[in-house]
């Protein structure tokens, strides 16, 4: 049973800088359970930007120390991955009467990085790491349509830190 | 001026006194006898902060509830009249680039201001943006913990990076759980089957 961990911009966000007692919380968690965080291309572009007002994310950092890694680009000419992209961009689309074109595509790409692994075989289980509540629930509901509901979970950024930070004090 | 009977124009500069704690949040109206839960200080469903009338929020002065203020004397009591508490001024000036439209200064944006002091993110999101450009973070903010935006459909409605919207949604985030409902989403790790939990080592 092999599981991946999707994980998306916020969660990142939320450790803060190295020295933050949550980043180290979750590169323990990490190292302890063999645990790779992987980032769809476009989570890494956000997490990369060249922000002025902003404080780099250490995501390099994160990288270099082996817990997590950039995703290879999507596969859309598989057509489980197209449709699992098309889907959460309408059901975020939904959630906020707004059309699903004008939905970013990269919050459905961490469902679609999902389905490529499932689908190919590479992956039996799928958690995926957001603080968006609207891109957790979409991937959930879209890839149980697929078929995939007891394969995938989303987890909640913020939970699963704090969760950690108290468990560990 | 209390926040209460704030009715301020564009351009003006309202100067506005809030409690002396931490629970800013912590405001409730007496003379009108609506009695509301700290938690629920404004109304949930009114989830556009930004655009509604000045006119709603026009009422009787707030008042602190925290327990702070209790801590001396006896049990602080309605009908005991009149009552003082110490106060910080924070400036709030309130900026419309266009149009009509108005600002309603809620407790919540009224907190989310006054955290500027100790959250870097808040300060310099009101530094580039206005109080106005909060109020306007704040509601999607509200919208993101209820599951209804992103913090990309946020960057791309308002002009600015993804990251830059991630950083002062999470800012905010405190802000939004301590004034509305919000429910629970997604597992934490606690419910998942993930941490083995056998070695507390960083190595």
């Amino acid at each position: 049973m092999s599981r991946l961990h999707i994980a998306d911009t916020g969660l990142f966000v939320a450790m803060g800088q190295p020295s933050n007692s949550r980043y180290q919380a979750v590169r323990r968690l990490a190292r302890r359970n063999d645990v790779t965080f992987v980032l769809p291309e476009r989570v890494y572009e956000e997490l990369t930007v060249d922000e002025p007002d902003v404080e780099e994310v250490p995501i390099d950092t994160a990288i270099d120390e082996g817990w997590a890694t950039g995703a290879a680009p999507l596969e859309f000419s598989e057509p489980v991955v197209s449709r699992v992209m098309d889907g959460v961009q309408r059901y975020i689309a939904n959630a906020d009467d707004r059309p699903a074109d004008e939905v970013e595509r990269a919050d459905a790409a961490l469902a679609a990085l999902a389905a490529q692994h499932l689908s190919s075989g590479s992956a039996t289980e799928v958690y995926v790491y957001t603080t968006d509540i609207a891109a957790g629930e979409g991937a959930e509901t879209v890839l149980a349509s697929e078929g995939y509901g007891d394969s995938v979970t989303y987890v909640n950024g913020f939970r699963f830190i704090e969760d950690l930070v108290t468990g560990d004090s | 001026m209390l926040p209460g009977n704030s009715s301020f124009s564009r351009h003006s500069p309202t100067r506005l006194f809030v409690p002396e704690c931490v629970h800013v949040a912590g405001v409730r109206r007496h003379e009108d006898g609506a009695v509301r839960n700290r938690r629920r200080g404004i109304n949930p469903a009114q989830n556009d902060i930004s655009e509604v009338p000045v006119s709603r929020f026009e009422g009787p002065p707030l008042r602190p509830i925290c327990c702070c203020h209790r801590s001396n004397g006896p049990p602080v009591t309605d009908d005991e009249q009149p009552r003082q508490y110490a106060a910080r001024e924070i400036d709030l000036t309130v900026t419309t680039a266009a149009g009509d439209r108005e600002y309603t200064i809620t407790p919540a944006l009224i907190d989310a201001v006054g955290r500027r002091e100790t959250d870097p993110d808040i300060d310099i999101y009101i530094d580039r943006h206005g109080v106005a450009g909060l109020a306007t973070a704040l509601t999607y903010a509200v919208a993101r913990e209820r599951g209804e935006v992103t913090h990309r459909l946020m960057a791309e409605d308002l002009d600015i990076s993804p990251l830059a919207a991630e950083m002062i949604l999470q800012a905010l985030r405190p802000v939004v759980h301590e004034h509305y409902d919000i429910e629970e989403a997604g597992l934490g790790l606690d419910e998942l089957d993930i941490d083995d939990g056998d070695d507390t080592s960083d190595a």
